[in-house]
């Protein structure tokens, strides 16, 4: 089970990390988290719009309505430079926060 | 039967009613809710059941609804705030095209507006012209800068006191002070004399005598003849071109003879440019001061000490200083006598006609008067103006509101409504000048001035006009343009009712204000009547009444007895009398009479007047102890005898002064005091009684007064002339009546007293109309508690009584206000004559009688008008 806090904290680099890999939508985005975090992150769908929102306003993704190959249109995200720029900072400190805690964590192994 | 999409529309609408949901993200969440339930369809749910899990998955509609609110907020924090740019050119037109609209659809309102401004700014336009004018004085001379006035600074008693230049100043302080680079003097003798060319004979008062330098010293400049010589010659003559012009024709005067007071021959020497009205001294001939002495007025003594009427200048080289030179002049007094008594100062010329330098009291005090009250009435204008604008602020409210949706800033609006103010201010400003140049001519026959309003070729006036609109611009537009513009727009579109915007508080401050100042000025102009009306019927201690005077040059004075004797053969004539000055002109102020026992300390000034044995009948005094001049020794002058007055008496120090003898050093005689006559006094504006002394001297009997039998005046002046011209022939007989010299002196007084009578009525007047104004207003606004009223059985009287009783208040409060502050204001005034009239409450009762009485006429109309209206009318008029 992952804290809300944590939730809230590693939401805006984990969309920003997938959309480095190319433009997408909300529900794409979702079911790719799960994919990849096995099923642990868990997220109340509907809350990531006002999350892509706000991270629009800021200047991070990019959004443009599309028509989708199956006919239904959906709002594409993309990250912009600045977005790219906020991702390497985030990913450097969780890479930090990680050495740490992969640190402590061997010490705790060793006792 | 499940319907996915009734579901899903029942869905989006439930989302819908979440406000910070927006239509983008509702469509985001219908996508996802599709994809969704499309996902679990493929699972193998059932389409109910996948919607019922997608649904669930997606969320709470709140929950989003309050994320999404939290970004809306941020983003808007976000923003940067909308910015009008500065100017708007497009909105001036449409500014100038809504105050053209109300313009027209308020005409009363705006017809009382620029009524008021215009009158207000009528009267700012004539006094600056007037103030310019007065500032203008003898600034045409090149030198007035370097040249100076000197007078001699007398301590008496313990005063100060300061007199006229005495003659003999300016030629010692030129030998003893390098600074001082030449001097000058005119006198002031006002003495026709006849001049006369050919068969040309005219009477000229208006004739200097001064020293030669005056004509290099002041810029009084010649169009024929050469300033440096002109006057060198002491028989010659300057003539104005004017003047020459009535003598010679087209012949050229230069070198040509007249002859004066058909005895003396003086050349033509110099013709001068008539001098400018802005000047004070004013003068159509200049003829040389040692003339003068030598032959026309024999007793003055060119290099003596003592006041004779001179006007004595001194021209300092550039770049020294006055101060300096005072400073010095003190010490060297100083040292050279031990004391300073009698100390000579220099005074700018420049500053002469401000300040009057030679009798204190000079137009100065008037022109701050007249600034004061230009000042008072444009305010009065723009208090009406600040009231008709604030009261309508209802009519506006609406369009206010809209420009501030619209997206009007305070600033904006603020903008427009000095932009109407400039608007009305313009064109009161344009039509009061035309107003100005209509009264120009009343005015100048007022102030006896010569003012041209030409304002493109008088920079000066122009820009004082434009900074004045200015300030009432400011002062006019301000408190509409704060107050309208603080409306919430909310308020102004929703509740439109003229209750709303009552406030009316500041308004009755205004109308109160308005009122203080209007009573103020009736007050004052009560006053200053009083004062003249105190003045000119006060008992002077002599009757001057049907007197009448002339001077006795000519024949008359050498045979002055034989004259006497025929004059008193005319039936209208009950006395004749002579004198050496009449009662009310000047003093002499000599300080060098000696008695025994006389404390060295004392120096009274003193004057000295010689008088036939007729004097005291002939004038009413009374006298008090002792004998007047024995009539039989008329002929030989009773020489050896004088008279005071009680005044002197006292100074005398003696119980008993008659038989004390008194010497006068100049001429080593003594006299023996023979009597003492009443005290009388010459003038109001004098300091008091003065010591005098009456001598009897007939050489200088300069006047000869003859005291007429009231009821056959114009008979007995007819044959007095014709004797008159018998015994002097080739003189002209002028006379003058005792009474109306007297009050010509109180010219300053009267002109003031006419100034704040018209600025009364104007401040009146100016008010009033702003009170019309208001009134119609409330009348208006009134309309239909009044038609309530009568319809449950009102009368007429009792809803005008009603209406009127709040103004009435106002007035009587403005009342309560202005009296003490004229009070002490006019107290202040009078404080500057030594008789004065007591200050009785009857002067505000009146000033106060009369506004509410305005006020009430004014607003009765009105009131009456609604009251009156059929009640059917007022209640429909929605």
């Amino acid at each position: 089970m992952i804290s809300r806090t944590l939730m809230a904290a590693s939401t805006r680099p984990i969309i920003l990390a997938i959309l480095s890999k190319g433009e997408d939508y909300g529900y794409s985005l979702i079911q790719k988290v799960k994919e990849f975090s096995a099923g642990h992150i868990d997220w109340t769908e509907g809350m990531i719009y006002p999350v892509l929102q706000r991270m629009e306003v800021d200047g991070l993704i990019s959004s443009k309505w599309r028509m989708s190959a199956d006919e239904r249109p959906r709002r594409y995200f993309r990250i912009t430079e600045r977005g790219r720029a906020e991702l390497a900072s985030e990913m450097t400190a969780w890479g930090n926060v990680w050495k740490a805690l992969n640190h402590f964590a061997k010490a705790l192994r060793a006792e | 039967m499940f319907d996915l999409e009734k579901s899903i529309g029942a869905w989006k609408r439930n989302l819908r009613k979440q406000e910070t949901l927006e239509d983008g993200i509702i469509g985001d969440l219908e996508a996802h809710l599709r994809d969704a339930v499309d996902a679990l369809k493929r699972d193998g749910l059932p389409e109910e059941e996948a919607f019922r899990q997608a649904v669930a998955r997606v969320g709470g509609a709140e929950n989003i609804a309050s994320e999404c609110g939290k970004v809306r907020e941020y983003r808007l924090d976000l923003r940067s705030p909308l910015r009008a740019s500065r100017f708007m050119p497009a909105l001036l037109g449409n500014y100038f095209k809504i105050g053209l609209r109300k313009f027209r659809r308020q005409k009363g309102y705006s017809l009382i507006n620029i009524a008021g401004l215009t009158v207000g700014m009528t009267c700012v336009v004539l006094l600056l012209s007037w103030i310019q004018d007065e500032l203008s004085y003898d600034k045409f001379h090149e030198k007035i800068n370097d040249i100076y006035l000197v007078s001699a600074h007398i301590k008496k008693e313990k005063d100060q006191l300061q007199m006229p230049s005495v003659p003999g100043l300016g030629s010692l302080l030129e030998e003893l002070f390098p600074e001082v680079e030449e001097s000058a003097r005119f006198l002031a003798g006002n003495i026709p004399l006849i001049l006369s060319y050919k068969d040309r004979t005219f009477s000229e008062r208006r004739v200097f005598p001064g020293d030669p330098e005056a004509l290099e010293m002041f810029t009084f400049p010649l169009t024929a003849g050469d300033p440096k010589t002109a006057l060198k010659d002491p028989d010659s003559l300057v003539l104005s071109e004017r003047v020459a012009k009535k003598y010679f024709g087209n012949e050229d005067p230069i070198g040509k003879v007249i002859t004066v007071d058909n005895l003396y021959p003086l050349k033509v020497t110099g013709i001068m440019k008539d001098i400018p009205r802005n000047s004070t001294f004013r003068f159509d001939i200049l003829m040389p001061l040692e003339f003068y002495a030598r032959n026309i007025h024999k007793e003055v003594d060119l290099n003596g000490f003592t006041n004779q009427n001179f006007f004595v200048f001194v021209q300092l080289r550039k770049g020294s200083s006055w101060d300096d030179l005072n400073r010095k002049i003190k010490e060297f007094v100083v040292a050279t006598y031990g004391n300073d008594d009698y100390v000579p100062v220099l005074r700018p010329f420049a500053r002469f006609h401000l300040y009057r330098l030679g009798d204190g009291g000079g137009s100065f005090e008037q022109i701050r008067l007249v600034g004061f009250l230009g000042a008072f009435i444009l305010l009065i204008a723009c208090i009406n103006f600040m009231n008709l604008t604030t009261a309508r602020a209802g009519n506006r409210s609406k369009e206010i509101g809209v420009r501030k949706v619209i997206g009007a800033f305070r600033k904006d609006i603020i903008k427009q409504f000095y932009y109407e103010t400039f608007l009305f201010v313009l064109i009161s400003t344009v039509l009061a000048v035309f107003l100005a140049k209509l009264c120009l001519p009343v005015l100048n026959t007022l102030f006896q001035k010569d003012l041209t309003l030409d304002l493109l070729r008088n920079p000066p006036l122009l820009g004082f006009l434009i900074g004045i609109s200015l300030a009432t611009i400011l002062t006019a537009g301000s408190y509409p343009a704060l107050f309208m513009s603080s409306f919430k727009p909310i308020r102004m579109i929703k509740t439109f009712a003229g209750s709303s915007f009552e406030r009316a508080g500041f308004r009755k401050v205004l109308v109160v204000v308005q009122f203080s100042l209007a009573i103020g000025l009736i007050a004052g102009a009560a006053g200053v009547y009083r004062q003249l009306q105190y003045v000119q019927t006060m008992d002077m201690g002599y009757n001057m009444e049907n007197l009448v005077f002339f001077s006795s040059r000519g024949r008359l004075l050498a045979g002055y007895e034989t004259a006497k004797s025929e004059f008193l053969q005319i039936p209208g004539v009950r006395e004749v009398s002579a004198a050496s000055a009449y009662p009310t002109g000047g003093r002499s102020n000599d300080v060098s009479w000696q008695w025994e026992g006389k404390d060295p300390e004392l120096k009274p000034l003193m004057t000295d007047m010689s008088v036939d044995s007729d004097f005291l009948e002939a004038f009413e005094i009374p006298l008090v102890e002792g004998r007047f001049f024995r009539k039989e020794h008329d002929h030989s002058g009773n020489a050896g005898e004088i008279l005071v007055n009680e005044r002197m008496a006292g100074i005398l120090g003696r119980q008993d002064p008659i038989g004390m003898r008194l010497s006068w050093p100049y001429t080593g005689r003594s006299y023996t005091v023979i009597g003492v006559i009443k005290d009388y006094l010459p003038n109001p504006s004098w300091r008091g009684e003065e010591p005098l002394i009456l001598h009897q001297t007939p050489e200088s009997y300069n006047y000869i007064f003859l005291k007429l039998d009231p009821e056959s005046i114009p008979q007995t002046l007819a044959q007095v002339q014709s004797v008159f011209e018998r015994l002097n022939p080739g003189f002209p007989f002028e006379h003058q009546f005792l009474d109306a010299a007297y009050e010509s002196q109180f010219d300053s007084v009267r002109r003031t007293r006419s100034l704040f009578t018209y600025l009364a009525a104007l401040a009146v007047f100016i008010s009033c109309l702003g009170l019309f104004g208001l009134a119609s207003y409330n009348a208006e606004q009134k309309t239909k508690e009044i038609g309530i009223r009568k319809v449950l059985g009102s009368s007429v009287s009792a809803i005008v009584i009603d209406l009127s009783k709040d103004l009435a208040r106002l007035v009587l409060l403005a009342n309560v206000m202005a009296w003490p502050v004229a009070w002490y204001l006019l107290q202040r005034w009078l404080q500057s004559f030594l008789y004065r009239t007591r200050m009785r409450l009857d002067i505000f009762i009146i000033a106060g009688a009369l506004t509410v009485f305005m006020a009430l006429l004014t607003v009765c109309y009105q009131f009456m008008k609604a009251a009156t209206a059929k009640p059917v009318d007022s209640l429909r008029y929605e």
